[in-house]
C-alpha cells in the first residue's frame, strides 16, 4: 500500500493531536518509568516520577507490563482519574521496554454508550416479554410465538382439539367476603396448581380469567391423544387442589374446590391481536361446550363430552354416564363424570 | 501494601457495576446504565490482618454483539463472575466466561455471584441448578446490590483467596 502524501499525513497527525490528546510513557523491563510526555495533564496525570515503579503511580497498569504481545489495545478505559482513554501498549523487542500510549476516548465512548444502552434495553425488554409469555403460556408455546413458529397459521385454521375449562367453585362469594390482598394471595396459590399440569401435558393456556383457566390440547405436536392428555391434566389439577386444600384446612384457612369440563371437536385456532400484542386463541362450538360442562361440574368433578370419552385410551371405564340439559342446547346430552379423588370434608 | 487486580465479569445488565458501587460507595440506583469498555475503581480492605488495595476492573457485559476481550484480564488475581438470578441464561454466560478466562490466565480464584436476590420471587435459576453447580466445585453467593446482602462478603472472600489467606 502506498504511503499517503505528506500533506495528508500531517493533516491526520494534526487531527489526532487535536482530538485524541496523546500522552506516552516508556517503562523499562523492571516496570520503572524511563520517560513520559505528551498531554498527560489532559488525562489527569501529573507529577510522575521517573525511575519509580509505574504501577505505584498509575495503578491501572497493574499486571499489564511487560506486554507478551508486540501490541495490545484496551478501549474505553475509565481510569481512577475519572478520564476515559484508549490504552495502547507497544513492546520494543530490541530494548525490552514497553511504550504506553493514552488517547482521549470520551467522544467515542459517549457515542458507543448511547448505542449500547439502547441495544441492551431492547434485549432486556425482549427477554422480559419472553418471561411474561412463558409464565402465562408455558415455555414451549411462548418460545414458538417469539420465534413465529407456532405450528398453526396465525391467520387461523381448523383443528381437532380438546378444550378444558377449570374453575374454582364458590370463588365469587369468597372474593366478596375477603380482603382483596387475601383474594389475590389465594388465587396465586390455586392458579399455579392448575397451570403447571397443563404445561406438563403439552396443553396451551388459552386464557386465565379470574379463577378460571381455559386450555387447549392437540395443537402442540405430541404423540399422545389430546383427550387423554386433557383428562390426565384434569386429574392432576384436582389432586393438586386437594393437596392445597388439606394444607389450607390445617391452617384454618378457607379452601376452594375445582370443577372441570372437557370437550373434543373441531375448533378454529389462530392468533388474535396486533403483531406487538397478540395471543393464541381457540374458538368454536366445542369451546362453548367445554365451558358449559365446567359450569355444571360439581366440586371435585370432571365432566367430559361423548367424543372425549370415546377417545380415551385409559380411565374410560372409571367414568359414570350422566344426562344433562345444558344452556343453549335444546336436547339433553350424554356426558361422562369422574370424581377422581376423595375430597376433604 | 499489597495491590490486587480483580475483574468483574458477566453478561450485560446482571449488576456488575451496581455491586462495585455498593461495595465502594455503599450506594445503589435502580437505573440501568450500560458499561462501555472498563471502569476502574479502587478500594482498600483489610484481610487476614493485611492491608490490600483492590483495583476493581468492572468490564462491559458480554452480549451477542461483543465478546469480552481477555486482554482486559491481564494481571488479574481474581474474578467475580456475576449472573442475574432472574435470567438463567446469564449463568451459562458466567460459566463460559470463566472457561475463557481460565484458558487465557490459567487457574485463578473466582466466585459466582447470583445477583438480584432481592427479586428472589422472580428467580429463574433453580435451587437444583445451584446445588449442581456447587457440587461441580463452584463457590456461589446469592447477592443483592440493592440490599447489600453478601456484597461485602463476596469481595472479602475473594480477596482472602487472592492473597492466599486461610479460609474462615
Amino acid at each position: 500500500m502506498s504511503q499517503p502524501p505528506a500533506i495528508l499525513t500531517q493533516y491526520l497527525m494534526d487531527v489526532l493531536l487535536e482530538e485524541r490528546h496523546p500522552a506516552y510513557l516508556e517503562v523499562d523491563e523492571a516496570g520503572c518509568l524511563l520517560r513520559c510526555g505528551g498531554a498527560l495533564g489532559h488525562h489527569g496525570i501529573d507529577s510522575l516520577q521517573v525511575g519509580a515503579p509505574v504501577e505505584d503511580q498509575l495503578p491501572f497498569l497493574l499486571g499489564l507490563l511487560p506486554c507478551p504481545d508486540p501490541r495490545m489495545v484496551l478501549s474505553s478505559v475509565q481510569t481512577e482519574q475519572d478520564r476515559c482513554v484508549d490504552v495502547h501498549i507497544l513492546q520494543d523487542a530490541q530494548s525490552g521496554s514497553s511504550w504506553v500510549i493514552l488517547l482521549d476516548a470520551r467522544s467515542e465512548h459517549q457515542q458507543k454508550q448511547a448505542m449500547q444502552q439502547k441495544g441492551n434495553e431492547l434485549s432486556l425488554r425482549s427477554q422480559k416479554q419472553s418471561r411474561v409469555l412463558n409464565s402465562h403460556l408455558g415455555k414451549s408455546v411462548a418460545q414458538l410465538l417469539m420465534e413465529d413458529s407456532l405450528p398453526i397459521r396465525s391467520s387461523g385454521e381448523r383443528r381437532q382439539a380438546t378444550i378444558m375449562f377449570s374453575d374454582l367453585r364458590d370463588f365469587t362469594p369468597f372474593s366478596e367476603r375477603s380482603p382483596p390482598e387475601e383474594v389475590f394471595a389465594t388465587l396465586n396459590q390455586y392458579i399455579p396448581a392448575m397451570l403447571n399440569p397443563i404445561q406438563a401435558h403439552s396443553g396451551i393456556v388459552d386464557k386465565i380469567a379470574g379463577d378460571a383457566v381455559m386450555a387447549v390440547f392437540g395443537v402442540l405436536g405430541t404423540l399422545a391423544s389430546a383427550p387423554q392428555l386433557a383428562v390426565d391434566t384434569a386429574i392432576e389439577i384436582l389432586r393438586n387442589v386437594d393437596r392445597l386444600n388439606a394444607q389450607r384446612a390445617s391452617q384454618g384457612q378457607d379452601y376452594l374446590e375445582a370443577g372441570i369440563g372437557i370437550a373434543t371437536g373441531p375448533v378454529a385456532v389462530g392468533l388474535i391481536g396486533t403483531r406487538e400484542r397478540r395471543g393464541f386463541s381457540a374458538i368454536g362450538h366445542h369451546v362453548n361446550f367445554a365451558s358449559r360442562l365446567q359450569g355444571q361440574a360439581r366440586p371435585g368433578e370432571i365432566l367430559v363430552d361423548e367424543e372425549t370419552h370415546r377417545l380415551l385410551t385409559n380411565d374410560g371405564q372409571r367414568f359414570a354416564e350422566r344426562t344433562l340439559t345444558l344452556k343453549g342446547l335444546a336436547a339433553p346430552v350424554r356426558v361422562f363424570s369422574l370424581f377422581p379423588h376423595t375430597r376433604i370434608r | 501494601m499489597i495491590q490486587k487486580k480483580l475483574c468483574m465479569l458477566g453478561a450485560f445488565a446482571v449488576g456488575k457495576t451496581s455491586l462495585v458501587r455498593r461495595f465502594v460507595q455503599s450506594l445503589f440506583t435502580d437505573k440501568y446504565l450500560t458499561t462501555v469498555g472498563v471502569k476502574i475503581d479502587k478500594k482498600q480492605v483489610v484481610c487476614a490482618d493485611k492491608e490490600v488495595a483492590l483495583l476493581l476492573w468492572d468490564l462491559y457485559g458480554e452480549d451477542e454483539f461483543q465478546r469480552v476481550q481477555t486482554s482486559y484480564l491481564r494481571g488479574a488475581s481474581g474474578l467475580l463472575l456475576v449472573a442475574d438470578g432472574t435470567r438463567s441464561a446469564t449463568v451459562d454466560k458466567a460459566i463460559e466466561l470463566r472457561d475463557r478466562a481460565a484458558s487465557a490466565l490459567g487457574p485463578i480464584p473466582h466466585l459466582l455471584l447470583l445477583n438480584k436476590w432481592d427479586l428472589a420471587a422472580d428467580w429463574e435459576v433453580s435451587e437444583e441448578r445451584i446445588t449442581t453447580l456447587t457440587q461441580q466445585g463452584w463457590q456461589i453467593l446469592r447477592t443483592s446490590a440493592k440490599s447489600g446482602e453478601h456484597v461485602e462478603q463476596a469481595f472479602q472472600q475473594l480477596t482472602a483467596q487472592m492473597i492466599g489467606a486461610p479460609s474462615k
